[in-house]
């Protein structure tokens, strides 16, 4: 013992000497840091905030890591460092924090632990992947780490890291081992009866996100719906209500490609009033945008109208161009059929523009539709009539594409025997080629007949969109957090702020606003330069974190000032 | 506690933890508003916070105004 201790204890205090420098970058020097351990209840809360997001999460594991020294646990050190390295990937971050997880990843393997190098490696991976470095190099990490959890046989490590990898795979398109990753995750937590009671982990309810995703995008909709239920029902029983607007929001896309709109139009209401209850400004777009197309394809213009408006002030916030042309295209068919060309006109030419350098089939049909709608409106009936044949068949070749990605998933996981699968196809073909025949039909009729048949031909082009929009959803929190200070951003803190606001309305609750200025930034900036001016506001946001209770808001508003949120104290 | 005095907490709480590294220069100036009952707006709550952060300036920095609840 005497031999070994010492060398161990030498490799982690060099380890920790490697994440306290790398760690700098989000450290505040000269702040009188209260120098208490980190305790046992302090890593539970932190653990806790991990699960439900909060938005001091960034100061406090910082705060915890720079107080840890070589005398702390290596089981300590290296799970402090997998809770920020988790925070840093979800916020989009990922950069920033590689190096630090790294050497934990170092430090985890030296001392033996094994399922926590594991973990540490994989997101590493995840980090790799999200960073754009090799999407190979990402998946051989995911894969190594994949193995060693294996071997370590603990049950929610191994679910995550299958999940992760499950998440990969579908970003590239590999469906079938997608499937076959997540379905191993899914048969994991179902096995383990410590998920049967008690609040369940946000891996599991993950595990359950991913499934529901990929089945609807390899179209199996009695699937889909099944894991969105179960995942809404875990969710509440939980206690979780933001991820039960994320399975609302699962169960009405696949509700809306099973042609189930009544269904569809319920789920995605449920979901937008839980964005707008988390003041989740991205879940409160893609919900009402998703519910603005299926009152669409209902005819239920007026409907569509006013769900579409619920998108306008948002929109701006949100940085997906292909959320921003999907409600331009959708503003310019609202128009279109309310008799404003004009406008209808501007709403499409500028969209049309926006996205003009992209690509996706699917969405070169969305565009196509809109113009026809427009086209018609302008009392161009032949023209429109063109373009919506041209869409039908951009139409028919976006689903073609989807298919032939689909099919093999299929083919391999549903064990579908050839003859079903020609069947379905078949089916799908004719439908198509019925919209089709439909729309040459169509020539002599009126406009208004026109727009009705361009809404029943979108159907497929919705369901592609909808399959692609699921991709946006893990981003959401890339603009949301001020890259400088950790707490929230202008746009998001404003649209926390508003929803505050809004409850204490409704619940007559006191709550007050209070805007911190640096008092001498300039004088900083001017003397030792902008970097110790950035240093300033880092220390200053950290102690105005500590000194609030963790339900209160912070965000950055404007160059020099922050904004608190506090309701009573 | 009422806000203001969460808020003189903060500001305490901001120059004591920054006075030996920034030497005079780590304090901050705020203002504060609490939401009328009446229907006020986060837009107007703000409005009468800035005016109070103004008024914190004005008067040498390094302090808390609060907006009068009318």
């Amino acid at each position: 013992m005497r031999c070994t201790l010492p060398i161990q204890t030498r490799r982690r205090s060099s380890a920790v000497g490697v994440i306290a420098c790398l760690c700098l970058a989000f450290s505040w020097p000269g702040v009188a840091q209260a120098q208490s351990r980190v305790s046992e209840s302090e890593l539970a809360r932190l653990r806790q905030q991990t699960e439900t997001g909060s938005p001091t999460l960034n100061t406090e594991l910082v705060s915890a890591i720079q107080r840890l020294d070589a005398a702390d646990s290596p089981e300590l050190i290296t799970e402090l460092i997998f809770l920020f390295g988790e925070m840093r990937y979800s916020y989009g971050a990922s950069d920033s924090a590689l190096p630090a997880v790294e050497a934990a990843y170092r430090l985890a393997s030296v001392t033996g632990a094994a399922s926590m190098a594991a973990s540490l490696d994989g997101l590493a991976g995840q980090m790799e992947f999200a960073s754009n470095r090799s999407s190979s190099s990402a998946r051989d990490r995911i894969m190594r780490a994949l193995q060693a959890q294996r071997a370590t046989g603990r049950v929610l490590p191994l679910a995550r890291q299958l999940s992760a990898y499950a998440t990969l795979l579908q970003e590239i398109n590999e469906f079938a081992y997608a499937m076959r990753m997540n379905n191993e995750a899914v048969s994991l937590i179902e096995g383990d009866s410590a998920t049967e009671s008690g609040p369940i982990s946000s891996v599991v309810l993950g595990v359950y996100y991913t499934q529901a995703e990929l089945l609807r995008s390899v179209g199996d909709a009695r699937a889909a719906i099944a894991a969105g239920e179960k995942l809404l029902k875990l969710s509440l029983r939980s206690g979780n209500h933001e991820f039960a607007g994320f399975a609302d929001l699962a169960l009405g896309r696949v509700f809306t490609r099973a042609g189930q709109l009544d269904r569809a139009a319920t789920s995605l209401e449920s979901s937008y009033a839980r964005a707008l209850e988390f003041a989740d400004p991205m879940g409160q777009t893609v919900a009402a945008l998703d519910r603005a197309d299926v009152a669409m394809e209902r005819s239920q213009f007026a409907v569509a109208t006013v769900w579409s408006k619920k998108v306008a002030p948002l929109i701006g916030r949100i940085d997906d161009p292909i959320l921003r042309a999907r409600f331009g295209l959708q503003q310019a068919r609202l128009l279109a059929i309310a008799g404003q060309p004009a406008p209808a006109r501007r709403a499409l030419d500028h969209s049309k523009a926006a996205v003009a350098n992209d690509a996706q089939v699917w969405l070169k049909a969305l565009v196509r539709h809109a113009e026809a709608e427009v086209l018609a409106s302008e009392g161009r009936s032949g023209a429109a009539l063109e373009a919506m044949r041209e869409a039908a068949q951009l139409n028919t070749e976006s689903d073609r594409l989807t298919l032939r990605d689909v099919v093999a998933a299929q083919g391999d996981l549903y064990r579908l025997n050839e003859r079903e699968l020609r069947e379905k196809q078949m089916a799908q073909e004719s439908r198509l080629r019925a919209a089709q025949l439909d729309a040459a039909e169509q020539r002599v009729l009126t406009q208004r007949l026109l727009v009705a048949l361009v809404t029943v031909v979108a159907v497929g082009a919705v369901g592609s969109a909808l399959w692609q929009l699921g991709r946006a959803r893990r981003f959401r929190r890339r603009a949301e957090i001020d890259g400088l200070t950790g707490i929230y951003s202008r746009s998001a803190i404003e649209s926390h702020a508003v929803a505050t606001f809004d409850r204490a309305q409704r619940n007559n609750r006191p709550v007050s606003l209070l805007i911190a200025d640096v008092d001498e930034l300039k004088a900083v900036n001017d003397s030792r330069g902008h970097a110790e001016g950035d240093t300033l506001l880092r220390a200053m946001s950290a102690l105005i974190a500590s000194s609030l209770r963790q339900q209160d808001l912070l965000g950055r508003w404007g160059g020099r000032r922050i904004c608190c949120v506090a309701g009573r104290h | 506690m009422v806000a203001a005095e969460v808020a003189e907490r903060v500001r305490l709480h901001v120059a004591k933890g920054l006075a030996e590294k920034w030497d005079g220069f780590g304090t901050c100036s705020i203002g504060g508003a609490t939401r009328l009952a009446d229907g006020e707006t986060f837009e107007m709550t703000l409005a009468r916070a800035d005016a109070a952060l103004y008024r914190a300036k004005e008067a040498g920095k390094d302090r808390v105004e609060f907006a009068p609840d009318l």
